[in-house]
């Protein structure tokens, strides 16, 4: 058994970046093709030379190789013991990696016979190494990254998921060479050698590439702000990688190597760690599936499978889309392959950039409730996408009233709808409808509730003042009404209204008996598998006039007709559409949310969502500020009514 | 002779350019733009739709509330302003010479930021049903540089002219009607029609005084009227209305102008 040896120096670095000629194998395939896998969570998987998927799946004692049909029909290749650490091709020859395990500490690396030959070892090499992480090889070395012994307790600025523990080998003519790389977190073979390595140290986290025994320099992004769990090389001038996100999952990434701006992929993607593959221009990943603690798939519907797709239809090269946002936005759209630089500004200084014909910002994101959003399609400051193909057609499927918000009177689609966030109110305990309740009714009902119930409740405060109001004025041109005026005496002496806060915050959505839960779309979306799993009963705010009545705050997109990159905002559109037509969790689609069509739940979000009608917001100074005063006894209801119509007027009318 | 004159011009033309320049990268230019908004229906769109905007400007309530409001500070708080300015400018130019000393203090409401200054008035001024705060904060803001023109002006007469004029058996009264007033007649006259173009010019002390963008109507000014309406992303009212606002006070300096000549011949 041979020993790795220890590289004592930092070898020289240099900045060359090699390239190597990327074969489409397969030019007239779709460009997003799954791999189902029938026979249970895969445990590893590589790519052959000529793009065949093969997986290792554990039965009781050892892992059957299985090559993958597109159809979910599998062939077994060859059978290895035990669970490998790490598979991959060397050349045109699979390998199968392991740790020792008892007494012994290495790794072992088997070639794998396959079409009925023996499996054989290729080599062994004793190492302090506990675990084995992964393997990645090209024509003629394998590298492996593995938890080292020798790291002992050693800390960095940055933080990654295996503490500082790796470390890379290279192994190639029968020797193992520990390479001096601070931290790594990833590593993959490049073709025609070498590796592209990823890491962090006390600067951060950086990708360099190492070959003939030099280090290039460190690349670093300020968007590359986490830990890299899986890399690989597309071509030589572009990687993908897995990076954690805020949300503890792994997001698919792009970039360029010599510029590194990381634009994902396929968004909400989940890649299970290191498994990550390129190959002919193609980039083969596993999606997470989310386990429940009986180890089976939260979602019924998740299948285990291997996800292809063609990089170069996913990832758009060295094109930066500059978003204009809304202050109020809860996430920027997914870039379809553009790396976004979203820049959120005051709706002063966004007013001026928009009147001013900036050139530098190429779309507009923002939502109903922002005052300026009705403007945009006032004005003309918008870029029509009638002819952006796609568009039309998904605009035919939204609810007829986001089709009727955005489109013009002379027929211009001035805008793309991305998602709405609306606020319901949900209940599973107890028969109250609170659908046809109106606010003063509310207010009864939620003042009158005994302890034990009151505590299976959450009243979010501002939602119900607000919703209140707004949904009040879009549909009014005075306050002064017998229905507003009794609505606002209630209010006055209410408990519930003069709250600072959220009303006796006791459940969520994670709890199991909710009496009444006031929440909106956005919880509900990171809470999915959970309310997919019981059933509640949905149903609008209270309102001071019509009971149930649904406005949906809806977020967009407008193109800047100024832009100086005109033609990839309107290619960005078009990917951005398509991509939307994808999405299970928009609420803008007549057709529903995809795999969630079986949630009773989801069905009646789905069904008040469709009978809710777009409004564009007024100004809060209108009248909230003057409300809250009211409330606090600083002003009359006679002095608010004056103030707030007062206003509305002038903002009508001036 | 001739050369040396011609050489002299050039240098002076030559001195010039630069603020030339300056004033027409951002001044005449821009003001060129905003007229030419002003004539379509939108800077995207381009349509040429002629004085359309202007009638719809002028027929808008809320502009001619707008422009009373910004009339009425002309007609009510600028008289006021120039009133009180000239009584402390012939205290400070003809009164007790320890008070000369205090000609100082009167710049200080120009020093102060306005934003200090509104936090006092709000607590000072709690009534507002009237216009009143505004046109007080108008008239303490801007005093300071009229007394200091006026002051000028006054400390610029020859005394030299009053002696004669004594000699010559002018009283008091004599004396400040045909020497004083005559000769400080160019700086009041200008320091009113800066008063008025300072008038246009309040928003900032109104805005922070109601905290917020629709005041009670008596003091919706123009300047909320173009605020309001960039907001709104509405250009051509705001161009519009600009443009408007800019005549009239062009008009105003015109006859102001106008009058000196008059009063001079």
């Amino acid at each position: 058994m041979s020993s790795c040896n220890n590289a004592d120096t930092v070898p020289e670095s240099t900045d060359s970046i090699s390239t190597h000629t990327v074969v489409d194998i397969t030019p007239n395939e779709p460009s997003y093709l799954e791999y189902p896998i029938d026979s249970g969570q895969p445990e590893r998987f590589a790519v052959s030379p000529d793009g065949k998927v093969i997986v290792s799946t554990y039965r009781t004692s050892s892992s059957d190789l299985i090559e993958l049909s597109a159809d979910g029909t599998g062939r077994k290749i060859g059978e290895c013991s035990g669970i490998p650490e790490g598979i991959t091709y060397m050349g045109d020859d699979l390998y199968v990696l392991y740790s020792w395990s008892g007494n012994k500490e290495g790794i072992i690396i088997k070639k794998i016979g396959l079409n009925g030959e023996k499996n054989e070892t290729y080599a062994e090499f004793e190492l302090p190494i506990s675990m084995g992480r992964n393997m990645s090889g090209n024509e003629n070395e394998l590298y492996v990254i593995a938890e080292d012994k020798n790291k002992g307790d050693i800390t960095c600025n940055y933080p990654n998921f295996w503490n500082n523990k790796l470390s890379v080998f290279r192994i190639a003519d029968g020797n193992c060479e520990k390479l001096p790389v601070d931290f790594p977190t990833a590593v993959c073979a490049e073709p025609g050698g070498g590796a592209l390595i990823a890491g962090c140290d006390d600067n951060g986290y950086y990708v360099m590439k190492y070959k003939d025994d030099t280090f290039s320099e460190k690349m670093r992004s300020d968007n590359i702000n986490s830990s890299i769990d899986s890399i690989a090389d597309v071509d030589g001038e572009h990687f993908v990688f897995g990076m954690f996100s805020f949300t503890s999952q792994v997001s698919l990434y792009a970039s360029d190597i010599g510029n590194i701006t990381p634009a994902e992929l396929i968004p909400g993607t989940n890649i299970n760690g290191e498994k990550l593959y390129t190959r002919n221009g193609y980039c083969y990943f596993e999606p997470a599936v989310s386990l429940g603690m009986d180890g089976k798939p939260i979602n019924k519907d998740d299948k285990y499978k291997i996800v292809r797709i063609r990089f170069s239809d996913y990832y758009k090269y060295n094109a930066p889309m500059n978003l204009l946002c809304s202050r109020m936005l809860r996430s920027t759209p997914f870039g379809c392959g553009y790396t976004i630089n979203a820049v959120e500004l005051s709706d002063e200084e966004t007013a001026l950039k928009i009147l001013s014909q900036d050139r530098d910002y190429d779309l507009c994101c923002t939502k109903t409730t922002d005052t300026f959003a009705y403007s945009i399609k006032k004005q003309g400051s918008f870029y029509p996408l009638n002819d952006v193909p796609g568009v039309s057609e998904y605009l035919d499927k939204c609810f007829p009233s986001i089709k009727e918000a955005f489109t013009d009177e002379n027929g211009n689609i001035w805008a793309l709808p991305l998602y709405t966030d609306t606020d319901f109110i949900f209940s599973n305990t107890g028969d109250t409808d609170f659908s046809q309740m109106k606010l003063g009714e509310f207010l009864d009902y939620m003042e009158g509730l005994p302890e034990e119930e009151a505590d299976l409740t959450n009243c979010d405060v501002f939602m119900l003042r607000y919703a209140a109001l707004s949904r009040y004025v879009t549909t009014h041109d005075s306050f002064d009404t017998a229905e507003f005026r009794a609505a606002a005496e209630r209010m006055k002496g209410s408990e519930v209204m003069n709250h600072k806060g959220t009303y006796r915050p006791q459940v969520s959505v994670q709890s199991e008996k909710v009496l009444m839960l006031m929440t909106g779309i956005d919880m509900v979306r990171s809470y999915y598998p959970k309310l997919y799993e019981r059933e509640y009963r949905v149903s609008g705010l209270p309102c001071i006039s019509e009971p149930d009545m649904i406005i949906p705050d809806v977020t967009f997109l407008s193109v800047n007709p100024a832009s100086e990159h005109l033609s990839d905002a309107l290619d960005y559109i078009e990917r951005l559409t398509s991509h939307q037509l994808t999405e299970l969790n928009t609420f803008i689609f007549k057709e529903g949310e995809g795999n969630y069509t079986d949630s009773g739940t989801v069905k009646q979000m789905i069904g008040l969502c469709e009978n809710a009608q777009v409004y564009f917001s007024y100004p809060w100074e209108l009248y909230y500020w003057d409300f809250i005063d009211y409330l606090e006894e600083k002003i009359s209801l006679d002095g608010f009514i004056t103030e707030a119509d007062r206003k509305l007027k002038t903002y009508l009318n001036e | 002779m001739m050369k040396k004159h011609l050489k002299f011009n050039t240098k002076c033309k030559l001195c010039l350019l630069p603020s030339l320049a300056g004033t027409a990268v951002f001044f005449v230019i821009p003001y060129i733009r905003v007229l030419y908004y002003s004539l379509i229906d939108n800077q995207f769109r381009c349509n040429f739709v002629g004085l359309d905007n202007y009638i719809e400007t002028l027929n808008n309530e809320y502009f001619r509330l707008a422009l009373v409001n910004s009339m009425l500070i002309i007609a009510i708080a600028v008289p006021v302003l120039i009133v009180l300015a000239l009584v402390i400018s012939l205290v400070l130019s003809f009164g007790i010479r320890k008070l000369k000393k205090l000609r100082t203090a009167f710049i200080l409401p120009m020093l102060i930021p306005t934003a200090s200054v509104v936090l006092i008035w709000r607590t000072l001024f709690t009534d507002t049903a009237t216009p009143l705060p505004i046109y007080m904060l108008f008239i303490w803001k801007n005093i300071g540089i009229c007394i200091i023109l006026l002051t000028a002006a006054f400390t610029g007469i020859d005394e030299n002219i009053y002696e004669a004029a004594r000699l010559d058996g002018a009283g008091a009264f004599t004396l400040h009607r045909k020497i004083t007033v005559p000769m400080i007649m160019p700086t009041l006259l200008f320091t009113v029609l800066l008063s008025i173009v300072n008038s246009f010019r309040v928003f900032k002390e109104s805005y922070l005084f109601y905290g917020t963008n629709y005041p009670p109507d008596h003091s919706y000014t123009l300047q909320y009227y173009m605020n309001n309406n960039f907001l709104k992303l509405d250009y051509q009212s705001l161009a519009t209305s600009a443009v408007l606002t800019s005549l009239l006070v062009f008009l105003i300096v015109i006859a102001g102008m106008a009058l000196q000549r008059r009063w001079d011949r």
